[in-house]
């Protein structure tokens, strides 16, 4: 694992990024939101709840879906605080998956129609101000932000 | 994550989840909730008082243990979610299908109610 931490300017503004890479596999939801919780972000309480959340979904959905040769993989996530708000960034190798498009699980009416899967998506949708995608090579690239 | 259950005297079976039911916490309890809500007559509340926070996949696991006491006639009830919790459950809008009680009377009433 590596952990970086830049505090300085690239612009006039106060900028820190810490990042982390974690393996793959199932500890890696707890490890990188307890890693989250020990960073001085600054979000409330509130705040840090439901990016806690969010990132615990993304990480959740990579660790299951991104891969399916069964080999050892790692995941990066990286956390930037500037221009006001807590960027989370979530970096992985794995196959094409754009969490912004991909479709939410129904709203259930009566318990028959709750199915399984899909509600970790809706969550981070219904929580994070900003989402966004990228796909940069072979490199998928989910990035949240929360105002500070 | 541990489990532990009491059978209250009313035929109610009490299953009371403590930590994180997250990934990690989802597997560890999966088998032990399943097994344990197969009570013969289908009356289940869930405490989940000592539930720090859940996840998608960790709501996932009630809501299959709630949908095979359904079909057989029993019934879960959920019981005293935290504020983080109670949050994820409604905006899945699982508390819509199923029962979240703040307390222990009522989440009784409830499930003695039936589905």
């Amino acid at each position: 694992m590596t952990d970086t931490l830049e505090t300085g300017a690239r612009s006039a503004e106060k900028r820190s990024v810490s990042s982390q890479i974690f393996p793959g596999d199932k500890t890696a939801p707890r490890a990188a939101t307890s890693w989250l919780r020990s960073l001085p972000t600054g979000l409330s309480e509130s705040r840090l709840a439901d990016a806690e959340l969010c990132l615990d979904e993304l990480v959740t959905n990579i660790v299951r879906y991104a891969w399916s040769d069964g080999g050892a993989h790692t995941l990066t996530v990286s956390v930037e605080r500037a221009g006001g708000e807590v960027e989370i960034a979530v970096e992985d190798d794995g196959l094409a998956f754009d969490p912004t498009a991909a479709p939410l699980a129904p709203i259930p009416h009566t318990l028959d129609e709750a199915v399984p899967g899909g509600r970790g998506l809706l969550l981070v949708r219904s929580i994070a101000p900003k989402l966004r995608y990228e796909r940069r090579g072979d490199v998928n690239r989910v990035a949240i932000a929360f105002p500070l | 994550m541990q489990i532990e259950h009491d059978d209250l005297e009313d035929g109610v079976r009490m299953i009371r989840l403590k930590g994180r039911l997250d990934l990690e916490g989802a597997e560890a309890v999966d088998l032990k909730l399943t097994s344990l809500a197969a009570v013969r007559k289908g009356y289940v509340i869930v405490d989940l008082e000592a539930v720090e926070f859940m996840s998608s996949i960790g709501l996932s696991v009630i809501v299959r243990v709630a949908r095979a006491l359904s079909a057989r006639e029993g019934k879960l009830v959920l019981l005293q979610p935290r504020p983080n919790v109670a949050d994820v459950l409604v905006r899945t809008q699982i508390d819509q299908v199923i029962p979240v009680c703040t307390d222990l009377d009522t989440a009784r009433t409830t499930v003695l109610a039936g589905g």
